[in-house]
């Protein structure tokens, strides 16, 4: 149906619509029409939206995304803009993705008008290709880092005065310094925009009597509190953006991620690691209570170091995907055009591993895991896809379980064509500390000849 | 250069600055070299990177033509398990069809009609070899039932060989326009049925004339003089011979080497792949279809002096018994044994 | 009249199998008859390529030479067809072929490889079947050309790397692509195939 598309970099295109629905179906907007209508508010959904025949109207859902998307910057790409690149996009630079700049219909625009689109369609704002580019005005699609955190970081600390503990609190400056965008009237960091910043600096009055009066609507006892993001005649975006300014502030970039784990990413050596002489330095998080069950991660790791198990298992055990399998691979080895391809489960094993354990290609092994003597039987695929010291298995496989067959076991009818050993029977302690995942990626083993 | 020798040459009159002009003069040496030896590099550097700078993703590829300059196939990794699927590309393929379908053509056509020619040949010019002294209607034995026997199971099992196997090549330029696709197709599956089939027959019946004539065909000095007496085509000369004469020891030790040979080939090519790959298969196919070709103008020899071409020579293998006279001329030391072992079946008998 | 080709992009092709089992899905081969196959060269190494392989569809096909009972015929589009009835199941096309196209239902001769099997274009086969029959369905597999469509691999490649129509048009897409991205490892199997060359 027609519409517009949005890009993985954020551009917006308006798409035609190639052929009907099949059979009886309708297209997603008629089915909301339609049950929209059915439950009652039909009339209220779509009092913007034209709807003749039983057909809504594309463009009308876009204009009403237009009125609101202020706090994404999806309020410029109006579907006559969008139509316009269409029409044009033969003049768009592949790679600046700009048109150039006498072009009277699409000129100095950005193919498809990336969000942030800053201000009404009339506005014509060409879009913003990169984000926090402050090379460039905000009204070339350059743009600073937001202020949605607020102007300051107040942290409470302890500290020692007078030989006294005392509470002191500290004031971290939130926004920018010495980063503003080219020609900014604002050479600093600057908060969120809003009708009382606007009055402070004076640049009020810039704003019409139009604008003004749409924002008294917006809240009528306390206009000043209305912002860049809630301002629905987009006044505020427009006086920003003519001094120079991106309209949510000028901030300094947020680099610390203050509700994970790890504020700021460090290394820390995986649990079943080959490099026990790294763990002291880099050692995994401390066990800690996850989601109702403990994590302990840290005392495994410690124990693997202290008995010293990579001695005993040296060659690094990693798992991935095959590019035609899906997930654990019941569906794929039961259709009989992809398990013809992968027959057999296998291990991938660099040639130099292989010939210190007298493995050829083909020949049956056995893959011991780290933990519980798990053990799998599989065939080695002597190959320089993986490195010295590492060894690969593929996911997909079910059905074996320690060397044995379990054909039998499956429901008549249910198994699939192919079988073969799971890796996660080899697979070890080792839980992600903010989501709990298990650690299927990096673990320790040892191969030999079956 | 030349204003670092300018400056040596200043250096040289202060020599306390003298040194570190020096080093200054081997420091722009050094620097030239390098950039000499960066700028011969550079090519190869750019052949590391793209056009835009960004490296090369073809900078470790291959091309057919590096491959096959250094190996007759091009071969790969392949993920079923079929080992001849790994191939990608054996041009030799065309080679191998060239040959079948214009070298063997040719061969087989000269060296069949060749010899059929010959054949034709020598009996309108030498004609039947007549038994010289005329039947003297004496019979001597010969051959017993069980050496007749596999005589004719390995020569029936050939002439059916020989024909399905002719087919194969040759079938679709003769047979073919004649009988129509269709009939012709259902006569060549059934003849390579039969070709697959007879090959045990003439497998077996080949183990047992070996077995069975080994020694009687092992080559002697009586050989030498049968062939300087012209083998009994030159009337005026005797060429003497034992159980068998040169020219069938000939036939013998072909048939064993050739025979060997073909059922070799052959079995290879009817379990395909099991012990070759493909260069191995085209092999196995160009010595079967060159032996065969060869070995059923021989055998057309054989069969012409064997029947049409000398009188008294048939009946040896058709009821195993011979005349006296043919014996006597062309396989006299044969006769002698055999008529003292017909005389004395009693003294052998009181040996004990 | 055009003449259809293949061309595999060494390039672009990831080995995913998609022209593979498009084959298989399509025209319902069984277990064992590999029409299609994608073959690495050098894996695991630097310069590793992966080529997607079938039936090229020869000029002056050796398959079509070599065969005792000339089952296997060109068509006037270059596809190359056989019939199936006739077949004897002697293997000799595959030794002639230098793609290893033709595929056999048995694995010894012993009495016949059974009917050869391979690529068809999806143009259905070249027997007496009336074109897009079920029977023709069932012993050749699918008739897409008969359609005005394309083989199913080449529809399915998921990289766009296995072309499929027109000689003159895929060699033409080819070569934009060599100059557009600056390199190409050339187009596979063309010079043994077809006698002639993409110029890259």
């Amino acid at each position: 149906m027609n519409g517009s598309r949005t890009a993985s970099n954020r551009s917006l295109q308006w798409g035609e619509k190639i052929t009907e629905p099949v059979f009886e179906s309708k297209n997603d907007y008629n089915t909301i029409y339609m049950l929209a209508r059915k439950l009652g508010f039909a009339d209220q959904m779509f009092k913007n939206i034209k709807v003749e025949n039983g057909e809504v109207s594309a463009e009308d859902i876009l204009r009403e995304i237009n009125r609101g998307g202020w706090s994404t910057g999806y309020c410029g790409q109006s579907p006559e803009r969008l139509k316009a690149h269409m029409r044009n996009q033969h003049k768009f630079d592949l790679v600046t993705l700009r048109a150039p700049k006498d072009d009277p219909e699409v000129g100095g625009e950005y193919y498809g008008l990336p969000w942030p689109c800053w201000g009404t369609p009339e506005m014509r704002h060409p879009g913003t290709p990169i984000l926090y580019n402050t090379d460039l005005p905000v009204s070339e699609g350059g743009g600073t880092f937001r202020a949605r955190f607020g102007v300051e970081r107040i942290v409470t600390r302890k500290v020692i005065e007078n030989g006294q503990q005392v509470e002191r609190q500290e004031h971290d400056n939130l926004l920018a310094e010495g980063s503003y965008s080219a020609g900014s009237d604002i050479k600093d960091g600057y908060p969120e925009f809003t009708l009382g910043v606007l009055k402070k600096l004076g640049w009020d009055t810039d704003l019409t009597a139009q604008e003004m009066e749409v924002i008294q609507r917006v809240n009528p006892n306390n206009p000043d509190l209305v912002s860049w993001a809630t301002d629905l005649s987009g006044g505020i975006q427009r006086v920003a953006i003519a001094h120079g300014c991106a309209p949510y502030g000028n901030a300094k970039a947020h680099m610390i991620a203050w509700n994970l784990p790890d504020p700021i990413p460090v290394h820390r050596e995986v649990i079943y690691t080959s490099r026990p002489d790294l763990v002291a330095k880099y050692p995994t998080l401390p066990d800690a209570q996850q989601f109702r069950v403990p994590n302990i991660g840290f005392t495994v790791q410690k124990a693997a170091v202290d008995r010293g198990i990579v001695k005993q298992f040296p060659l690094i055990l990693t798992s991935g995907r095959f590019v035609d399998y899906e997930g654990g691979g019941e569906e794929s080895r039961s259709n009989k055009w992809l398990a013809e391809l992968k027959q057999q489960m296998y291990v991938e094993l660099n040639p130099a591993d292989a010939s210190e354990r007298g493995v050829k290609d083909g020949d049956w092994v056995w893959v011991m895991g780290a933990e519980n003597s798990s053990k799998a039987r599989m065939t080695a695929l002597v190959t320089e896809r993986v490195g010295r010291g590492v060894a690969w298995m593929p996911y997909h496989f079910a059905g074996w379980f320690q060397g044995v067959d379990l054909r039998g076991k499956y429901p008549k009818g249910a198994d699939p064509i192919v079988l073969g050993e799971s890796v996660n029977s080899l697979t070890t302690y080792g839980f992600d500390p903010a989501t709990g995942m298990q650690e299927p990626k990096a673990t320790l083993c040892q191969i030999e000849l079956a | 250069m030349r204003g670092c020798a300018a400056i040596c040459k200043a250096g040289r009159t202060r020599r306390k600055a003298s040194s570190a002009m020096f080093l200054a003069c081997l420091r722009l040496a050094v620097g030239a070299l390098i950039l000499l030896l960066t700028a011969a590099a550079i090519p190869a550097i750019a052949q590391q990177l793209a056009p835009d700078g960004a490296p090369n993703p073809t900078a470790s590829g291959v091309s057919q033509q590096t491959l096959l300059r250094e190996e007759p196939r091009i071969e790969g990794y392949i993920d079923i398990p079929d080992t001849r699927a790994s191939v990608l590309i054996q041009p030799a393929g065309r080679t191998w069809d060239h040959f079948h379908e214009v070298t063997l053509h040719w061969f087989g056509a000269i060296v069949i009609i060749g010899m059929i020619a010959v054949l034709g040949g020598a009996y309108l010019i030498v004609g039947r070899l007549r038994i010289s002294a005329g039947r003297s209607g004496k019979k001597v034995h010969r051959f017993n039932a069980f050496e007749r026997f596999s005589h004719w199971l390995t020569a029936v099992s050939f002439v059916v060989l020989g024909l399905t196997g002719l087919n194969i090549t040759f079938g679709k330029i003769l047979l073919l326009p004649v009988i129509g696709k269709d009939a012709f197709s259902s006569l060549s599956q059934a003849a390579k049925y039969m070709h697959n089939f007879t090959s045990f027959a003439f497998g077996i019946g080949l183990v047992l004339i070996v077995a069975m004539w080994f020694k009687d065909n092992i080559p002697r000095k009586v050989d030498i003089d049968w062939l300087r007496q012209g083998g009994g085509f030159i009337k005026s000369k005797h060429a003497p011979a034992g159980r068998f004469n040169a020219g069938e020891k000939a036939v013998f030790w072909i048939a064993l080497l050739a025979g060997v040979a073909v059922a070799a080939s052959g079995y290879l090519l009817l379990f395909p792949f099991y012990v070759t790959n493909i260069l191995g298969m085209q092999v196995a196919q160009v010595l079967h279809a060159v032996i065969a070709v060869l070995f059923v103008a021989v055998i057309l020899a054989h069969i012409y002096i064997g029947t049409l071409g000398m009188e008294g020579a048939f009946e040896a293998m058709g009821t195993g018994e011979v005349d006296l006279n043919w014996a006597k001329e062309h396989h006299d030391l044969w006769l002698q044994d055999q008529l003292a072992k017909e005389h004395q079946p009693a003294a052998s008998g009181s040996a004990d | 009249m055009a003449r259809m080709k293949f061309l595999c992009d060494a390039e672009r092709c990831i080995d995913c199998n998609a022209c593979v089992t498009a084959c298989k899905n399509e025209n319902e081969v069984p277990w064992g008859i590999n029409r299609r196959r994608v073959v690495t060269i050098n894996d695991g190494k630097p310069g590793e390529r992966s080529v997607s392989m079938a039936c090229m569809h020869c000029t002056d096909p050796p398959c079509a030479a070599v065969c005792p009972v000339e089952c296997i015929y060109p068509t006037e589009d270059g596809i190359v067809l056989h019939n199936k009835d006739q077949c004897i199941g002697c293997g000799y096309c595959f030794y002639a072929c230098p793609f290893g196209a033709p595929q056999y239902p048995r694995v010894s001769n012993f009495g016949s490889r059974g009917k050869m099997d391979k690529c068809t274009y999806c143009a259905g086969g070249g027997g007496p079947e009336a074109p897009s029959s079920a029977e023709e369905f069932a012993k050749y597999g699918s008739n897409r050309f008969g359609e005005g469509k394309l083989p199913m691999c080449a529809e399915m490649c998921s990289t766009k790397s296995l072309l499929a129509g027109d000689g003159d048009v895929i060699g033409q897409i080819y070569k934009e692509r060599v100059v557009q991205r600056g390199y190409g490892s050339g187009a596979w199997g063309w010079l043994t195939a077809y006698h002639e060359d993409v110029e890259v």
